[in-house]
């Protein structure tokens, strides 16, 4: 058994596409390219898919993390080029590796993700308003279940909120939790903002592990890095 | 220049929008601007539904398979999109190039179901195209339609600009060469495309005839007002299906649709020739693919397309005679690939049953039978050949080895049914019931039964064409009778069909042109995707009725009489009428007529001399 971590995007009209969506487009991809997939055991045999964290319908994703099972092994860059041979631009394939199939998947690892809400226009007031988010000991939002809504406290699950730029109100950064430990979204945070308009664009920029004292990307990146990693990007591009 | 629609603001807005994203895998991406013929395929029911549809899928291979033409896809839209499009007056889109479906050089329409007619209304209305073809102007697209419903396409005449009779394969190819020279001379009026169509065997234009009426009200024959229209208009064949355009790259959609595979068409026509089943005539006669070559070409879809599940399909798939033998190849062949083979029309037979066993189908939600009627004196008037017997052999193979669900498939209403036949059916269902009880590996109580019944609708070009529908109020009174009876079953669980849609669709298969009237009506009250229970409205069509002052009864209720003229006579199945009467006379007297497979020819005159011959 061969385990391979993808990295791709999820951009453009494809944003649009939902989880389910998304799951079926790469069942259908991966045996469209031939690669030897691995099925489950059982009455109903699936393919061993596992991303490692849903996207919500509507929001870009500028790393989105997919492992998958094969018999064979198989060069990572066969499996790149043959899968871009298929799938649209907007959700191409950044990166493939081999990763080691006796460790947790990511899923069941990923504790939080970096998200960037783009206003436009800009919100008024947007540095006070999240300063006081982050003040409150509590936030409740509801949350539709099946049946019932909910109301829950996701002040617990946000991590962090800042500015881009300090003096433009119009980029917002979310670090929230995420995964099965419990997290909330970028919308719920947003609901309980001043915003008249609703976001331009909400991007997840990078989903992290938790470790020891520290957040990592999958790839191994601190949180702390990253972060600098994108205030540098952002001051190169003024 | 590009003529694409900016669409991305829209996807963000509505529900589901992968029903208008387009570039899905194996969709077919050109430039509109270097198309000699830029044809869109309308299905009148959204995404979801029309993505199921093999029958778009065949015409969108064969129409971009031909050098010169691009065939885009459109679907209509749910009311969330259609709302964004009215307030922001975007014209409604093709899905491959985004292009308004006014700027195309012809709009062909699928007419698969009754209800779906406003929907047509719709598409056109959105795509800014005029709803009546003599308001259409020489930079209008040409509007035409298609399918099973075309065989009587009166209601829906002044809408269309030519109606294809028959196999689409067959003459879309024809029809869009006719267009290309036509479109290359230079600009014209209209009518002399309409003019040299007319004369393409299999084409229907609707302008050309006039149709006429007594002082009761009633049709009395059609008029033909153009040379070039021919009387009637006989419906085109595919004679070899084994070398037709089949679609081997699916496109494969990224939304869940209702039929989410990959699709073998084991054959089309059928041989067992149901009285009340429209498609067992007009798709006469039976043509069969060969076993290697449907072998071919499932591993070539599968290859293309990634798909995990393939349906062997037809009108009655257990008739195919190497059925056996193409199941054992395909599962050698997928063997490793995780492809799932279904059956979607079986008998009502333990063989049929059996087959569907095999291929683990139905596991979950239960084999599904239909007896279509209670009793074996009413299974004759019908001529579904299928005895009692049978269908208790069929029901224990579904129901043994601890399986513990089956679904049967039953109509009401069928002619010369009384409570007698109901309680049969009642009877039949009870000892269905026992067969599960005493099977073996039973463990969980009764089986769990889902009993659907259908009233039965009359339908043009079927020997029951002169029948009427039941009155509604009896169909009410007979649902209510069965629904109180199959309640005494223990595990039963029953569903039927509202009487307002069954009028509408009866009303409609029979209908002649003065109701295009009450069909423009209805949409302009606000019907739309009328095929979908929540979004129907009877009302709207009383209302429509009223104001076109037509009664329903006229088309529902009112016995007709072999030597009316019928508003459908000028288009030909090749069927004979005389064989359409002899099998009505001889149903009345539950006389059964063999299936034509295997040599027994019944004489419907299509003339396949020998009998059945598959080669």
């Amino acid at each position: 058994m061969h385990r391979y971590r993808i990295v791709f995007i999820k951009e453009g009209d494809f944003a649009c596409l939902s989880h389910l969506d998304l799951q079926r487009t790469f069942i259908r991809t991966l045996r469209r390219a031939g690669l030897p997939l691995l099925y489950s055991q059982g009455f109903n045999p699936q393919p061993r898919l596992s991303f490692a964290a849903p996207l919500a319908v509507g929001i870009v994703g500028d790393g989105e993390f997919l492992e998958f099972d094969l018999i064979n092994h198989i060069e990572s860059e066969t499996i790149k080029t043959a899968l871009n041979g298929l799938l649209p631009p907007e959700l191409a394939v950044r990166s493939v590796r081999e990763v080691d199939p006796h460790a947790p998947v990511l899923a069941s690892q990923v504790g939080a993700a970096l998200y960037l809400v783009i206003f436009s226009p800009p919100v008024p007031e947007l540095a006070p308003a999240v300063q006081s988010l982050l003040a409150a000991p509590v936030l409740e939002v509801e949350r539709p279940g099946k049946k019932t809504i909910k109301r829950v406290d996701i002040r617990p699950f946000i991590y962090n909120l800042y500015l881009q730029n300090a003096f433009e109100e119009d980029k917002l950064l979310m670090f929230i939790a995420t995964g099965n430990q419990g997290g909330t979204r970028p919308a719920e945070v947003m609901s309980l903002l001043p915003s008249q308009t609703g976001p331009e664009q909400v991007r997840r920029l990078a989903i992290f592990i938790s470790s020891a004292n520290d957040y990592i990307t999958p790839e191994g990146e601190a949180l702390s890095a990253y972060l600098d990693r994108l205030h540098l990007n952002t001051k190169e591009s003024e | 220049m590009t003529h694409m629609i900016d669409i991305s603001g829209l996807l963000a807005s509505v529900r589901r929008p992968a029903r208008y994203l387009g570039r899905e895998l194996n969709s077919v991406s050109r430039d509109p601007q270097q198309a000699e013929v830029h044809l869109a395929l309308a299905f009148p029911d959204l995404y979801e539904v029309g993505m199921s549809h093999l029958g778009l899928r065949i015409l969108y291979t064969v129409a971009n398979s031909i050098s010169g033409i691009y065939a885009e896809r459109v679907f209509a839209p749910a009311a969330d999109l259609e709302q964004l499009l009215r307030e922001q007056q975007i014209p409604l889109f093709s899905l491959e190039s985004r292009t308004a479906l006014n700027r195309f050089d012809m709009v062909g329409f699928t007419l698969q179901y009754e209800m779906s007619y406003t929907a047509i209304l719709l598409m056109l209305d959105l795509g800014g195209i005029p709803l009546h073809s003599n308001q259409r102007g020489d930079n209008d697209p040409f509007v035409l339609g298609g399918g099973p419903l075309a065989y009587n396409p009166e209601p829906l005449a002044p809408f269309f600009d030519f109606i294809v009779i028959g196999d689409g394969e067959e003459v879309l190819p024809e029809v869009l060469e006719t267009y290309r020279i036509w479109k290359k001379k230079g600009p014209r009026k209209r009518e002399s495309f309409l003019r040299e169509a007319a004369l393409i065997p299999g084409i229907y234009v609707p302008s050309f005839y006039r149709d006429h009426y007594g002082r009761d009200g009633k049709f009395t024959g059609v008029e033909v007002l153009a040379e070039e229209a021919s009387l009637p208009v006989q419906k085109r064949v595919v004679s070899d299906l084994e070398h037709a355009v089949y679609p081997e790259c699916f496109v494969v959609p990224y939304m869940e649709v209702v039929h989410d595979r990959a699709v073998l068409e084991l054959f089309r026509g059928c041989s067992q020739g149901c009285r009340f089943c429209q498609a067992g005539y007009v798709y006469r006669p039976v043509r069969e693919r060969s076993a290697e070559k449907l072998r071919e070409q499932a591993g070539r879809i599968i290859a293309n397309t990634g798909f995990t599940e393939l349906s062997l399909a037809s009108l009655s798939s257990s008739d195919y005679p190497p059925i056996g033998e193409l199941i054992t190849s395909l599962e050698q062949d997928f063997a490793k690939e995780h492809v799932s083979l279904s059956l979607p029309s079986l008998r009502a037979d333990a063989d049929a049953v059996r087959l569907a066993d095999r291929l683990k189908q139905g596991r979950a939600a239960g084999v599904t039978i239909a007896p279509e009627a209670g009793t074996q004196r009413l299974r004759d008037v019908i001529n579904k050949k299928v005895t009692e017997q049978a269908v208790l052999e069929a029901a224990a193979v579904a129901l043994k080895d601890g399986q513990n669900h089956i679904k049967l498939y039953f109509m009401l209403g069928l002619p010369t049914e009384t409570m007698d036949d109901l309680a049969g059916l009642v009877e039949l269902v009870r000892k269905i019931s026992a067969v599960g009880r005493s099977g073996s590996g039973r463990k969980k109580g009764p089986p769990r039964i889902n009993v659907s019944v259908s009233t039965f609708i009359p339908k043009a070009h079927t020997p029951f064409q002169w029948e009427p529908l039941l009155d509604p109020e009896e169909i009410k009174q007979r649902q209510d009778f069965l629904r109180r009876e199959l309640r005494k079953i223990k595990g039963v669980a029953f569903s039927w069909h509202g009487a307002p849609i069954s009028l509408l669709e009866a009303m409609l298969a029979r209908g002649d042109r003065r109701l295009a009237a009450v069909v423009e009506g209805a949409y302009d009250l606000g019907s739309r995707l009328d095929s979908w229970d929540e979004l129907f409205s009877f009302s709207r069509w009383e209302e429509a009725l009223a104001a076109a002052g037509i009664p329903l009864h006229h088309y529902t209720s009112r016995p007709l009489a072999f030597t009316d003229p019928l508003p459908w006579d000028h288009i030909s199945t090749g069927i004979t009428k005389e064989f359409l009467i002899r099998e009505h006379r001889k149903a009345l007297e539950g006389g059964i007529t063999p299936a034509c497979r295997g040599g027994v020819c019944a004489g419907c005159g299509l003339g396949c001399a020998d009998g059945y011959s598959s080669q």
